[in-house]
């Protein structure tokens, strides 16, 4: 036994020396990256200069990220992962500014509304250049469009349909006219509408496609194979951009590396071109959790920080030199609602029985269970007190969009009680709530299946318990859930959230659900006429606000609307969350808007400290 | 040789037909599709979907679905090399021969096999480092624990190997990740560094095995135990043979013995269990993929399975049916190698055409059933149904007559237990310790509701987060300090200050009323306070972040999560000792047939399985209760295979014993025979094995909460709660290390069950190799 110690302490020896050796290449920056050759090329002679403080070359830009694209090609419906990606990789005609909640020019450096408000013309700047140093033009802008809006007959139903169905395609039919465009010159475009239509501005921002690439994909019908994720794999080369960046690298499950657009079109007061970033590299991480706890252990470069996250990361702030920003209540709403549908199903039962459709159509009712809801109480308990309960559908974040003066309905059981007895509800011997009809309020709350949904639920039929009221869970998973709120109609109460990923904000975005003709006017879609009088009066505001460009109408309209609904409350909103971001503290001209993405201007971002970290 | 393999790869064909199409069928019924999401989204039009609907070949040309048969076909002649057109695969008509096209993904729109190309190496090697880490350290311990069995080294491994084997693997790969985070020596996951983009081809290589490490540990572990103990039992077993005594006669150094003869013949086994720890870590290596953010196989599997990614999960199913049957077959020629007595070309068994021909007999029927069953679906679909609603009747009369069989069956073996065991597992310390862990659970379970001072729901969301209350002793009595929080929203709590800090602990407290064991009605728990502000708690285990108590509720889930494994494992034990009995007994066909079906759930990587039998089965709007039991079916659907060929094995060698003859000659009836003359002599190996899988069933439970498709709210049972209590980071970086109590509670009950096994054997059999 001795001999063995002897000879394996040798071994155990050379062994760690190895490994030290091993690890230190891999720790030691010898795998230094290929530096990015600038200067090459001049800018554009209508090059956009950015007002920021200028910076200095070089750095390495690394972002988490749980979902991957799932393809390159923008007329692919995507994920929205993917059109983060491709927001680095394309640009838009014009871009939004969250610091001023206005658009401004991108690829066109000026547009003119004509004078009826149903024309724009958009002119491109002068000089502008594709990643692969071939001009854009006007041309290219038309293909776009074409790619867009072509027609196929489809050979069953005879029916004209999308060639290539995106989303943007049914985005400009406007009322139920196709939007004209055509080339004035090389660098001017003329778009037509056929009604004045105040959200075309919001809608325009969709990236612009190169033609010399992707002509003969559009013509022999394969354009929605070119430009994917294989493609990044094996010939990155292709994918032609006119965004900050083009793709540099792309392994599936692992990474996706960036490298500057040599032939950008934005550069900073001293005349270097943009970006400054060396590399910007997208690291998947299939776990939100990792994510953070990567950020959290400097091995990420920013990261969105949940409220419920936000104490334990917040300690690492001086180890990793870090620091959080709060951006306030974030974009995402929540809201419960209860079946409204008035009608029946084709053997004429009617799909929500009378004497539940009697209670869920009084507003008392429904007011009586937001009050009764420990919103606040979830709020402290699920997010450590960092978030707030809506008010609105139209979230805070959405800046002037949002009516900050709308009723609060906080944590209330008393007033519940109050207004349930108001209108006719009472209490028996056991303390179960009845109605007139002496019959037990109960009813079910669907969920879909997640975590967060079931904490909610959970407390939901807790507070609900405290009123006299039988609550019983139901889950499903998303499909199922949408088939019976908006198939079957076949559910009591259900909760659902949506959340904005862009800092442009337009409400015709949502028209569907204001509307009550709308297919997602969730409590009840599609009516035939307006049911209410007040549904009524919101049909009229949102078409009044589309038919206007004047910002502050269109804002007063919305408001309205806002408190029409806060009144009779179709929606009962929940909470949202505070946002946070945390950024390293070496990276200079950040500025973290309150919704959208924190790395909107990632162009400008630029550190004294270059290389891999 | 050359014939054995090409002869294993032809076998490959039928069982990749069968599970590919058990795969399209079960997703075919699973609900929804994949345009589920699209159909959601606010700004697709119906029109659109329309037209997808028809480019993914989900609706025929008059806008009906299409059915299961056309859809399968469909694939099946895309992926056959010889097409014939205009029928199968080709435009063109006449014979073709073509590569196998598996379709394209519908979210990457990339080709099937290229974003397998992906994905297969990473996983192929991960599942290779993490066996030969198991073997590297099982067979050195297993080998010493040996030599030196019964010393404080064999003890300590045996203790350590439970513990292994006790964790849950992706629990593991959590606590990996956690440490990984903190020290900094080890990347916390992926496949390769940021850096590493920029490195040479050499480094690269570095770095991929730097990011393996810890995968490979966490995947490897698991597997260590099991083939710790197979080691030890095989080495003692050679140890002691007659060989050994003839080589140590002659005067062999120890070691020679010991490494040369020994060993070789011990290490077989080992090698043969080769190819279905291949698969394990296939099945496995999803969870841990998921947690370690490591890009293989399993990620992209799941992820198509919930999106409903046909194409992607076809593909993926047959790619892991081909690497185990591959892994099968780099076993047998292993073992070839390390075993010259073993002929690759097989025993001819008797009538080896036979068996052939009624396999081909067996394939017949098999796809006259799917021929008879598409005509019907075809033409008279009103037949089909009538046939489905008697099958239903038919279906559901069985299960009656089999749940009551299953009771019986098990009470015969707590009998046995109870009547031949339980002395002698008493008298051993560790028999006597698990035992009785196992009891107190099971009496922690059974009075759960008096036991647990609140009910499961009730919550209190003042105090989310609230750590355990201390006691202390004061007033002559033991007190219950309160707590309040250092600012509201904050998870610090501190002691309140004076004479409101504490609270006496009161017996026999007043609760909701409930019904103990459904019938004795109560309204007193056992302990609790009294306090008059009606945040105050007595949270023995501290809150979650509802401020629910987790005591409580770690009690009201241990009745699903230990009643779990003792139904599914009560399944599992009826229908392996029917099949296996009959088919032992019988022989024949049947044996044939079920042998066959064995074989199949043996070689579909389980989780996959598991994943889309639940999807299919599990329609909306099932009740907590039902879910449950759907899930303990399919659990004990999955597990019995092993079983049953195990009971074959031991009735064959029982049914040529005299006294079974005798009976036979008396003319007793096959069921009388098998129920008073087999059993009995099986059952002892089947309280064994029913031990020794129950743990399976927990962790399997466990690891399907974790996944989110387990046991659902308002239920609680441990798995659910363990993910809930790491559904982030926060439990590790803020300290919260309550939460991670119903981790402790399976880690404790799984050790228990798999030392009681353990011992149960040592009593029935020392040698018998069941796990």
């Amino acid at each position: 036994m001795k001999m063995r110690t002897t000879t394996t302490e040798p071994m155990l020896k050379g062994l760690s020396v190895l490994l030290c050796v091993l690890l230190g290449l891999l720790l030691s920056g010898c795998g230094k990256p290929p530096a990015i050759v600038r200067g090459e090329h001049p800018l554009p002679a209508g090059v956009s200069l950015v007002d920021s403080e200028p910076g200095q070359y070089g750095g390495i830009f690394i972002l988490n990220e749980t979902t991957q694209p799932t393809t390159f090609n923008p007329m692919v419906p995507n994920n929205l992962s993917t059109s983060m990606v491709l927001s680095r990789l394309l640009s838009s005609l014009v871009a939004y500014d969250p610091r001023t909640e206005r658009f401004i020019p991108g690829l066109a450096e000026s547009w003119e509304v004509g004078p009826e408000k149903k024309s724009y013309t958009f002119r491109l700047r002068e000089g502008l250049r594709w990643s692969d140093g071939m001009p854009l033009t006007a041309d290219d802008v038309i293909f776009t469009f074409d790619c867009i809006l072509a027609d196929a007959v489809d050979e069953v139903s005879g029916k004209v349909l999308p060639r290539y169905p995106s989303r943007y395609y049914q985005q400009f039919q406007i009322n139920g006219e196709k939007l004209r465009y055509r080339k004035l010159d090389a660098r001017t475009v003329r778009f037509d509408l056929p009604t004045v239509y105040a959200p075309f501005i919001y809608d325009i921002g969709q990236p612009i496609l190169p033609k010399h690439k992707l002509e003969a994909a559009f013509a022999d019908g394969s354009l929605l194979k070119q430009w994917s994720t294989q493609v990044a794999i094996e010939d990155p080369e292709s994918i032609v951009g006119s965004g900050p960046f083009v793709v540099h690298s792309y392994r599936p499950g692992e990474r996706l590396v960036l490298r500057p657009n040599l032939h950008f079109w934005k550069a900073d007061r001293n005349g270097q071109r943009l970006p400054y970033l060396d590399y910007l590299v997208y690291r998947f991480v299939s776990d939100s959790n990792t994510a953070i706890a990567h950020f959290a252990t400097g091995k990420s470069d920013a990261s969105g920080i949940g409220a419920d996250d936000y104490e334990w990361v917040r300690r690492a702030v001086d180890t990793y030199d870090f620091s959080i920003r709060e951006r306030g209540p974030s974009a995402s709403v929540n809201f419960f609602w209860f079946n409204q549908h008035r009608g029946s199903d084709e053997a004429g039962n009617p799909y929500v029985a009378p004497y539940k459709l009697r209670w869920f159509t009084d507003k008392r009712f429904r007011q009586a269970m937001l009050y009764g809801l420990n919103r606040q109480g979830l709020i402290d308990a699920l997010l450590f007190g960092k978030g707030e309960p809506l008010t609105s559908i139209i979230a805070p974040a959405q800046g002037r969009w949002h009516n900050p003066n709308l009723p609060r309905y906080e944590y209330d059981p008393e007033k519940a009680r109050a207004l349930l007895r108001e209108s006719g509800f009472d209490w028996d011997a056991a303390g179960i709530l009845r109605d007139r009809e002496d019959r037990p309020v109960s009813f079910e709350l669907l969920l879909v299946e997640s975590p967060f949904y079931d904490k909610i639920g959970v407390t939901f039929v807790e507070n609900m318990k405290d009123l006299g009221i039988a609550v019983t869970l139901q889950r499903a998973d998303f499909a199922t859930l949408l088939r019976r709120t908006d198939g079957t109609f076949d559910y009591d109460m259900t909760m659902l959230g949506w959340g904005s990923s862009s800092a442009a904000y337009d409400p015709s975005g949502s028209k569907a659900l204001y509307l009550s003709s709308g297919a997602y006017h969730q409590w009840y879609p599609e009516q035939p006429e307006p049911a209410t009088e007040w549904e009524a009066r919101i049909d009229t505001l949102i078409g009044l606000q589309e038919r206007t460009l004047d910002m502050e109408k269109r804002y007063a309209y919305m408001h309205e609307v806002q408190a029409i609904l806060a009144e009779e409350l179709p929606l009962l909103y929940g909470f949202t969350p505070y946002g946070y971001v945390g950024i390293k503290n070496k990276w200079r001209n950040v500025y973290v808007p309150k919704a959208g993405s924190t790395l909107w201007n990632i162009e400008e971002l630029w550190t004294e400290q270059g290389g891999v970290n | 040789m050359i014939t054995f393999i090409c002869r294993r790869l032809f076998s490959l064909i039928p069982l990749l037909l069968v599970v590919s199409l058990l795969v399209s069928l079960l997703m075919y019924l699973a609900p929804g599709d994949f345009l589920t999401q699209a159909r959601a989204s606010k700004d697709i039009s119906p029109e659109l979907i329309a037209q997808q609907e028809r480019q993914l070949g989900l609706v025929d040309a008059a806008g009906e679905p299409t059915r299961w048969f056309v859809r399968y076909g469909r694939w099946l002649a895309n992926v056959s090399p010889i097409k014939y057109g205009p029928w199968v695969g080709e435009e063109e008509r006449g014979l073709h021969f073509g590569s196998p096209y598996f379709g394209e993904s519908w979210t990457y729109k990339v080709e099937v096999l290229s974003l397998l190309k992906q994905r297969v190496p990473a996983t192929f090697l991960l599942s290779l480092t993490s066996i030969t880490f198991a073997w590297m350290i099982a067979i050195p311990l297993g080998v010493l624990a040996a030599i030196y069995k019964d010393s404080i080294f064999d003890r300590i491994s045996a203790l350590l190997a439970y513990a292994a084997l006790s964790i849950p693997e992706f629990f593991l790969a959590i606590l990996a990740v956690y440490f990984a985070a903190v020290t900094g020596l080890f990347p916390e996951g992926g496949r390769s560094s940021v850096a590493s983009e920029f490195y040479s081809p050499a480094l690269q290589l570095v770095d991929y095995a730097y990011h393996l490490i810890l995968p490979t540990i966490v995947l490897g572990l698991g597997g260590v135990a099991g083939m710790m103990r197979i080691m030890r039992a095989n080495f003692i077993d050679y140890m002691r043979s007659e060989f050994i005594t003839a080589t140590r006669a002659k005067g062999l150094k120890e070691r020679v013995i010991m490494f040369k003869h020994v060993l070789r013949n011990a290490i077989n086994p080992l090698l043969t269990s080769f190819g279905y720890a291949f698969s394990s870590l296939l099945s496995g290596a999803l969870l841990v993929e998921n947690v370690m953010n490591y890009p293989g196989l399993g990620q992209l599997i799941f992820d198509a399975l919930m999106r409903e990614d046909q194409y992607v999960v076809m593909a993926g199913v047959v790619m892991g049916v081909f690497m185990l049957v591959l892994g099968n077959l780099l076993a047998d020629l292993l073992l070839a190698w390390s075993d010259p007595r073993i002929r690759l070309e097989g025993p001819s068994r008797n009538g080896g055409g036979s068996s052939a021909t009624k396999g081909l007999l067996v394939w017949l029927i098999l796809l006259g059933v799917l021929l008879l069953e598409i005509l019907l679906e075809s033409f008279a679909p009103v037949w089909l149904a009538g046939i489905g609603t008697v099958l239903k009747y038919l279906g559901m009369g069985v299960a009656l007559v089999l749940a009551l069989t299953c009771v019986a069956l098990v009470a015969y073996c707590v009998y046995t237990l109870t009547r031949n065991l339980l002395g002698q597992v008493l008298r051993r310390p560790a028999g006597a310790i698990s035992l009785s862990v196992l009891f107190v659970l099971y009496l922690g379970a059974l009075l759960a509701p008096f036991l647990a001072p609140y009910p499961i729901t009730q919550q209190n969301l003042a105090s989310p987060y609230h750590p355990p209350s201390g006691l202390v002793w004061q007033d002559g009595g033991l007190q219950v300090k309160l707590y309040e929080q250092v600012e509201a929203g904050s998870s610090r709590y501190v002691q309140k200050e004076g004479a409101a800090g504490t609270t006496p602990l009161r017996f026999l407290v007043q609760t909701e009323p409930y019904r103990l064991f459904g019938l004795l009605p109560l309204e007193h728990s056992l302990f609790g306070i009294a306090s008059d502000h009606p945040a105050a708690r007595f949270y023995l285990l501290g809150a979650d972040d509802t401020g629910r108590d987790i005591f409580s509720r770690l009690l009201h889930g241990s009745r699903i999560s230990l009643s779990i494994g003792l139904i599914g494992v009560s399944i599992t034990l009826m229908m392996g000792f029917f099949v296996g009995a009959l088919s032992g007994y019988f022989g024949g066909t049947f044996d044939f047939i079920s042998m066959r079906l064995v074989e199949l759930l043996m070689s579909v990587p389980t989780l996959y399985l598991l994943l889309a039998l639940r999807s299919a089965l599990i329609e909306p709007g099932l009740s907590p209760v039902q879910v449950y039991m759907v899930i303990v079916v399919i659990l004990a659907i999955l597990g019995w295979a092993g079983t049953a060929r195990i009971i074959r094995g031991m009735t064959l060698s029982i049914r040529n014993r005299p006294f079974v003859l005798a009976a036979e000659c008396m003319g007793q009836s096959p069921v009388r025979i098998i129920v008073q003359h087999i059993l009995p002599n099986v059952s002892s190996y089947l309280l064994v094995a029913a031990t020794l899988s129950i743990p399976g069933y927990i962790l399997g439970e466990a690891a399907l909460s974790f996944l989110g498709l387990g046991i659902v709210e308002p239920s609680a049972s441990w798995g659910l709660m363990l993910k809930q209590s790491q559904g982030n980071m926060i439990v590790f970086f803020m300290n919260f290390w309550w939460m991670l109590a119903p981790g402790f509670a399976i880690f404790a009950t799984v050790i228990a069950y798999n030392v009681f096994g353990d011992v149960l054997r040592d009593c029935v059999d020392p040698k018998m190799q069941i796990r």
